[in-house]
């Protein structure tokens, strides 16, 4: 049994190794001028379905919607990087390492969560500038909004990721399905009412539902405890998806162990 | 000809054993939820056939990238690359087969518009001009895989292209008025829809929906028709001429 101060020593590396990884994969200016591009030309372009609705409201709504969205697009990238361990053969060595694989997982890829909070703030400030939506003092906190929707919708991909775990090949089509399920879904488009009952349940144990929602309050100046219990209620949902998806992770690693296929890249 | 058709039946049979290739057709339903619910949500708004057909116009671009992606970085990736341009098939007629068994496909995006507008919204869809908006279709199909064959020949010159594919898709929609009329565009930006295909496809295909005449759809349709033209001829010869400059260079599985 491992320490806390040994856990932590693992995560710091772990972590580290995550972002030796990215700087490897891109760099810099292709994640600026390729990725963070994109994804604010994806928030203006839903938002600017506002325009032809002709309404300012509606503007309103979708561009806090799809600038805050942003962070759960580049969290779920996670999904495929997850599943990438398994087709180059790292896996084996995760599982049989005297530390938590879970552990490993989750600190491996935590720079998503933080790129997506600045990715999703940055993007929150050009939208309101291209659609001169006016910003108040409150702007300050929404960092803090996005971070906690961003470490819910970690755990939620974790949990996709671990339900894919033995059908690797499935990684772009899970992380799809899953961040348009947020993005259909979630309140970033259309309101959660408008959906029939048994979507609005199905949107309520999602993440970003309630923390959007949070930070809508915030930017209306709606009062403190509103948006303290739609954050407590996404953090429950993040936690929630976390405890679900160690369990779906802790049995698909049996399967592959009974199996005696983990080496194998499935398919 | 044979070469053609090679390129599809070798299209048709990776789509069959890798099912994950068909995934564009997965995404297209989420956006006709996403932008038909936020049109019913918002206010008394008529939903307009842009909303409506908006996804089938992503879904022809989305498409169009994928086949590039897969005949050049998949090819790479397995190491067919080089058999694939030593075989005595010509490497352009293959992928002009490959391209256009995907664009094709890209009318199953219509099929799931139509069923999705049916099924979740209650919207039925009328064509009220069917022969432009056959012609439109077609046209469209053309100018998919011409672009295709330009992306083909743009993947296959520059390493590392294909990171950029997918930022070009959203300016490109925001430009061709795919989702919002171009008049809502700041005025120096209205000109760059016009070399843009889908700019032209949705004036035939969302007029086709109105009751009202479509504005100058011949000139739409010529457009669609020579701008699929210019892409596909600008894409074969650069591919060939990539192809020509890597096989003396002995690099085509780099990059």
């Amino acid at each position: 049994m491992t320490t806390w101060t040994q856990q932590w020593e693992f995560f710091a590396v772990s972590s580290r190794t995550g972002v030796a990884e990215f700087r490897t994969n891109t760099t810099w200016r292709r994640w600026l001028f390729g990725w963070l591009v994109r994804l604010i030309a994806q928030s203006i372009f839903f938002t600017s379905l506002g325009l032809s609705l002709g309404s300012k409201a509606a503007v309103d709504y979708l561009a806090i919607g799809n600038s805050v969205v942003l962070v759960c697009m580049e969290v779920v990238a996670v999904i495929p990087f997850m599943l990438n361990e398994r087709r180059t053969g790292a896996i084996s060595l995760h599982l049989v390492a005297p530390t938590s694989s879970i552990l490993a997982y989750l600190s491996r890829n935590i720079y998503c969560p933080i790129m997506g909070i600045f990715s999703s703030t940055f993007g929150l400030f050009v939208i309101a500038e291209v659609f001169r939506i006016p910003i108040n003092e409150t702007f300050v906190f929404v960092p803090l909004l996005i971070a906690l929707i961003g470490l819910s919708v970690y755990a939620y991909a974790f949990t996709v990721a671990a339900i894919a775990f033995n059908l690797p090949s499935l990684g772009m089509a899970a992380l799809n399905f899953s961040y348009l399920s947020i993005m259909t879904f979630c309140g970033v488009d259309a309101p959660v009412g408008y959906w029939p009952k048994a979507v609005r349940v199905i949107s309520d144990i999602f993440p970003v539902t309630h923390g959007l929602v949070a930070v809508r309050d915030l930017l209306g100046g709606m009062p403190a405890g509103t948006i303290s219990w739609n954050c407590l209620l996404e953090a429950i949902v993040g936690t929630g998806w976390l405890g679900l998806g160690s369990a779906i992770f802790y049995f698909s690693r049996y399967l592959a162990y009974r199996r005696g296929n983990i080496e194998v890249s499935a398919l | 000809m044979s070469d053609i058709l090679s390129g599809v039946v070798l299209q048709l049979r990776l789509f069959r054993r890798v099912p994950g290739n068909l995934l564009i057709f997965m995404t297209v339903p989420f956006f006709s939820l996403i932008f038909l619910s936020a049109a019913r949500s918002h206010g008394d708004h008529v939903v307009s056939p842009r909303e409506i057909l908006a996804p089938v116009l992503m879904g022809f671009w989305l498409v169009g990238c994928q086949i590039a992606e897969m005949v050049v970085s998949y090819e790479r990736a397995y190491g067919t690359l080089e058999i694939i341009v030593a075989a005595p098939a010509r490497f352009t007629w293959v992928v002009t087969g490959r391209v256009l068994t995907v664009a094709l496909l890209g009318i199953v995006t219509l099929l799931e518009v139509i069923v999705m507008s049916r099924v979740a919204f209650g919207i039925a869809v009328t064509v009220y001009h069917p022969t432009v908006f056959i012609l439109g279709l077609l046209a469209t199909i053309l100018a998919s895989a011409g672009t295709s064959t330009i992306m083909t020949a743009v993947f296959l010159a520059v390493r590392g292209a294909r990171r950029y594919v997918n930022t070009l898709g959203y300016p490109f929609y925001i430009l061709a008025g795919v989702l919002v009329p171009i008049t809502f565009l700041p005025s120096p930006l209205r000109p760059l829809a016009d070399p843009i295909y889908l700019y032209w496809s949705g004036n035939v295909l969302y007029g086709s929906l109105g009751r009202a005449s479509i504005r100058d759809p011949e000139l739409s349709l010529v457009m669609i028709v020579l701008l699929a033209c210019a892409s596909y001829a600008a894409g074969n010869l650069l591919i060939r001429k990539v192809i020509d400059r890597m096989r003396a260079s002995g690099e085509i599985g780099l990059g």
